[in-house]
């Protein structure tokens, strides 16, 4: 999936699993596909990388976890937003784009 | 490890899907097999790291979900047993109650041990702190113990002994501003005490270079307690003057509170300058405290004290010798007895904590068994074993924590309770009140929580412990089965009663002694006289005729009062006034063999006929006795003369002493120092007028007197002395008022005072252990209605069912009794040297309290026999 290298920071990668499962519970291969299908595959994600922030943020209670079926009927991980997630979501959304306006207000290019 | 396993497994399906979904999409999107998978996997990352990494995170997402759920399972145990307790608030609110005195007392009195016992004192290098006494010989023999300014002075130049050296004595002083003259407790100290023993004030300064010499300003420091009591606590009391002796002191300072040297009534601190005092002037002596030099072993101290002494003898001669007595200061300075009366009322306390343990252990007992069903049928449906004893656990917590809590507020009543109840001077050499600190506090925590713990533990395990198949089989109906739980009980309620049978026995060896005690013939009328403390002072009353003539005059004034008879004023009353020892001789005899401890007491002519001492040969003194006549004891003229008429004899003490001539012989009265100490020998001196003033420092002294006062109403006394004292001279304080019988107790007031506490406790311990037997039978009786009513309508006499449930709480009664007696007379030892006129092992008290064991049984065993007779058989059998 991935063809440019572009680097992700840690915290952006948050941002863009919480909008992700935000459209509806889903599980990591999901969420994959969200980002891609999303950021137009200019962002390169690591496979292991999302799964690690998954659960990160499962332990931190912003998203919660639980075993489905999936459509083949093999066991699949699901995960859901919290509301301390949905909560959380808003608020790096609003740090970013106050961020953003003022990288591009101070670089002087437009979005 | 099965938590791990599972989470790992669960970790490579959620892998494993993923690399599913990918490879499926890529086919999809035309890719060979080999080839999509390679891809999936590349896309991935590395794959062992990953797996690592998430088994760490899920971990730990585990271990804090099984935390979260063990809190909020004991938040919900907690939840449950506080309702469960408080359905039964009646026998929850007694077992806390009970449970809480017993805290709340065993913390007093540790308090007590601890802060007199078991702490060194709160003096700053309190290890290297010695009383120095004075001795006149090197091996600490002779010498009265008090020093001389000048010796002191000398030794305080010694470093290699004293690092530091200060001297103390107490002293008496009227405090003549006010309206009502009164006499203060005050301590003269030298200039560095205060500093060298670290005690820090309150407020203003301690005393300096300058304080106490001749010609400077007057100062004086309050302790905490004067100041409150009679300044109001107000710090303007500082620079404000307080007038002792008619003299004025300007007050600098106020002690911190707490603060005493020799007892708890040390009102003033007056400072002395020992330079100023000593070489001249006449002798003044002095109780010392000295720090060791820290270099100094401890064991040579002695030795090295001595090489000096013999030393400074040959530079600087001395009156007396130089040598000393150096004692250890260990703890603060108690007597014997009172160490003994301690650690006697520490092993009551625990006994008492120990009863209201097994008390809770068998309330929580009891709980198990009245949940006894719904405990099997949890068991049966899966619940944990951890779970119920958990329950248990949590249920015998909430009391004792609840009983913590109350008993952190009855500590410190319970504190001063016993501290007004004990005998006087309980507490010397300390500067801190006896009082609930932290770490008292920090004990009474563990106490609490072990008690918990431990009473928790027993009805838990066997609750957890219920026997499953038997559990299914009869679960279901309110059977007989609980009788295994019973006997745990059973062995509780023994287990009090022995308990409490201890605390009985040492209750009654207490009150056996006192009652022997007051059985005694005192020998004089202790019922019907008042004393009184005078001093009377020598600038006022300067001669033995002026001092003869105030109390001529207080007594004909008195005679005059209704229901006063007589009056006399003496040194002392018996008991425990003034022995002296000597060796003995009669006229025209050979000395006695060895030194004598007699009791001497100098009389006015009416203390005879005022105390009912009686005459049994010769005549009582007349204002014209000499001082060179005597009236013996009958013992002591018998041990001079035996069986030959005494009066007209002559006798002296020493070989070098006045004879004395005997004029009369007076019954014996009852003399002793205290419980193990006593003699018959007693010698009246006359306070006849050629009577050698004691050799005394100028300016001012004082010449204790007792009033003595026979009434018919004692209470009468102390209004009617006040008022006629004042009429004769209204500077003239009236210090304590002690009833004869008062005095004559004084000896045991360790054992009255065991008594009172060892009493309370056994009360207490008698009544638990009742409420036990109570308990038991009652559970009985309920669990065994069924059986019961079968048996009425079988026909079963009342008699076979009183035999039967009154037998098996006598049978508990009797068990805890055979052990208590076990258990009693390990422990009565601990009385030995407390006891009078009784042996520890005295069987009639070890009747008597079996005796009264079996009869509250008895008593105990009523109310339930009574309700068990009481059922109904054919309610019992419709309600199957």
């Amino acid at each position: 999936m991935p063809s440019k290298e572009a680097s992700l920071l840690q915290g952006n990668l948050d941002v863009l699993i919480l909008r992700a499962l935000s459209e509806g519970p889903s599980h990591g291969y999901g969420v994959a596909r969200w980002v891609w299908d999303a950021t137009g595959g200019e962002l390169v994600v690591e496979d292991r990388a999302l799964y690690i922030a998954l659960h990160r943020l499962e332990e931190r209670g912003w998203v919660s976890a639980s075993w489905g079926a999936s459509e083949n009927n093999r066991r699949a991980r699901y995960y859901r937003l919290s509301t301390k997630g949905r909560r959380a979501l808003a608020r790096k959304q609003r740090e970013w784009s106050a961020h953003a306006a003022a990288m591009f207000k101070a670089l002087g290019v437009k979005p | 490890m099965s938590d791990l396993r599972r989470l790992s497994d669960d970790i490579e399906s959620e892998i494993s899907d993923h690399l599913e979904r990918r490879v499926r999409d890529l086919r999809e999107a035309g890719m060979t097999a080999a080839a999509a998978r390679e891809r999936a996997r590349a896309e991935f990352g590395d794959l062992s790291a990953a797996r690592r990494d998430l088994l760490a995170i899920d971990a730990r997402i585990t271990t804090r979900r099984q935390r979260g759920r063990v809190w909020s399972g004991l938040a919900s145990d907690i939840r449950t047993g506080t309702r469960r307790l408080a359905g039964q608030s009646g026998p929850t609110a007694l077992t806390i109650l009970t449970l809480a005195l017993a805290i709340g007392f065993a913390a007093a009195v540790f308090s007590i041990v601890d802060q007199l016992i078991l702490r060194p004192p709160p003096f700053i290098h309190a290890d290297r702190l010695v009383n120095v006494r004075d001795r006149s010989r090197p091996d600490g023999v002779g010498g009265g113990g008090l020093l001389g300014a000048e010796k002191i002075l000398g030794w305080q130049q010694q470093p290699a002994v004293f690092e530091r050296l200060e001297a103390y004595i107490g002293a008496f002083f009227d405090l003549t501003e006010s309206a009502a003259p009164e006499r203060v407790s005050a301590r003269v100290v030298s200039l560095g005490l205060i500093d060298m023993l670290g005690i820090r004030m309150h407020i203003g300064r301690p005393f300096a270079e300058g304080d106490g010499a001749p010609g400077s300003e007057k100062v004086a420091i309050l302790s905490h307690g004067f100041w409150t009591s009679r300044f109001g606590g107000s710090p303007s009391t500082l620079g404000s003057p307080i007038v002792l002796n008619d003299e004025r002191y300007t007050i600098i300072g106020v002690l911190a509170r707490g603060t005493t040297l020799l007892s708890d009534d040390e009102s003033v601190w007056l400072p002395v300058d020992l330079s100023a005092w000593g070489a001249g002037a006449p002798s003044s002596r002095f109780l010392a405290i000295g720090r060791l030099n820290a270099g100094l072993d401890a064991s040579e101290t002695r030795e090295r004290a001595n090489v000096i002494a013999a030393e400074l003898v040959k530079s600087t001669p001395l009156a007396d010798t130089w040598y000393l007595g150096i004692d250890e200061m260990r703890s603060a300075s108690l007597t014997l007895p009172t160490r003994q009366t301690l650690y006697v009322l520490l092993g009551a306390v625990t006994l008492l904590l120990l009863i209201a343990c097994v008390n809770v252990t068998s309330f929580a007992l009891g709980q198990t068994l009245r949940r006894d069903r719904e405990l099997r049928l949890r068991a049966a449906i899966g619940a944990g074993r951890w779970r119920l004893l958990r329950e248990c656990l949590v249920e015998t917590m909430l009391l004792a924590v609840a009983a913590g809590l109350a008993a952190a507020l009855i500590a410190q009543v319970a504190l001063d309770v016993l501290l007004a109840a004990a005998p006087d001077g309980l507490a010397f050499m300390t500067t801190r009140t006896v009082e609930i600190d932290v770490r008292v506090l920090a004990v009474m925590t563990a106490v609490t929580l072990t008690t918990g713990l431990l009473a928790g533990l027993l009805p838990g395990i066997r609750a957890s412990r219920v026997d499953l198949p038997s559990a299914l089989r009869d679960g279901a109906r309110g059977s007989e089965r609980g009788l295994s739980f019973g006997a745990g009980i059973g062995a509780l309620v023994v287990a009090e009663v022995a308990l409490a049978m201890v605390l009985l026995v040492g209750a009654t060896l207490m009150s056996r002694t006192l009652i022997a005690y007051h059985a005694l013939e005192p020998g004089f009328d202790i019922d019907k006289v008042m004393t009184a403390q005078l001093f009377l002072p020598t600038h006022r009353y300067p001669t033995e005729q002026a001092r003869r003539d105030f109390f001529d005059a207080l007594d004909a004034a008195l005679r005059r009062q209704r229901g006063i008879e007589a009056s006399a004023h003496a040194w002392g009353l018996p008991p425990a006034a003034g022995s002296l020892s000597g060796v003995l001789q009669a006229e025209a005899k050979e000395p006695l063999s060895g030194e004598q401890e007699y009791f001497a007491n100098r009389v006015s002519p009416t203390y005879f006929e005022t105390t009912g001492t009686r005459l049994l040969a010769g005549r009582v003194f007349t204002p014209a006795d000499a001082d060179d006549h005597v009236i013996l004891s009958e013992a002591f003229a018998r041990l001079l003369w035996r069986d030959e008429p005494a009066v007209g004899r002559r006798l002296r003490e020493g070989s070098k002493g006045p004879w004395l001539t005997v004029v009369g012989v007076a019954g014996n009265v009852e003399s002793r120092w205290d419980a193990a100490q006593r003699s018959d020998l007693q010698v009246y001196y006359p306070l006849a007028l050629d009577v050698p003033a004691p050799d005394r420092r100028p300016g001012r002294s004082y010449m204790p007197r007792m009033l003595i006062v026979r009434a018919s109403d004692l209470a009468l006394v102390p209004a009617a002395v006040r008022e006629q004292v004042r009429l004769l001279d209204p500077l003239q304080p009236v210090a304590t008022f002690s009833s004869g019988a008062e005095i004559y107790t004084e000896p045991f007031a360790q054992q009255q005072f065991l008594l009172t506490v060892m009493g309370a406790f056994a009360g207490i311990a008698l009544l638990l252990a009742a409420m036990g037997i109570f308990g038991v039978l009652s559970q009985a009786v309920t669990r065994r209605r069924r059986e019961i009513g079968i048996r009425i309508a079988l026909g079963a006499g009342s008699r076979r069912l009183i035999s039967m449930l009154v037998g098996r709480g006598l049978a508990l009664a009797a068990a805890g009794a055979a052990i208590g007696t076990g258990a009693s007379l390990a422990g009565v030892r601990t009385l030995e040297g407390l006891l009078f006129g009784v042996s520890p092992f005295d069987a009639v008290s070890f009747v008597l309290v079996v005796g009264l064991i079996l009869a509250v049984a008895l008593v105990a065993c009523w109310w339930p026999t009574s309700r068990a007779l009481a059922v109904d058989p054919a309610d019992v059998l419709r309600s199957e």
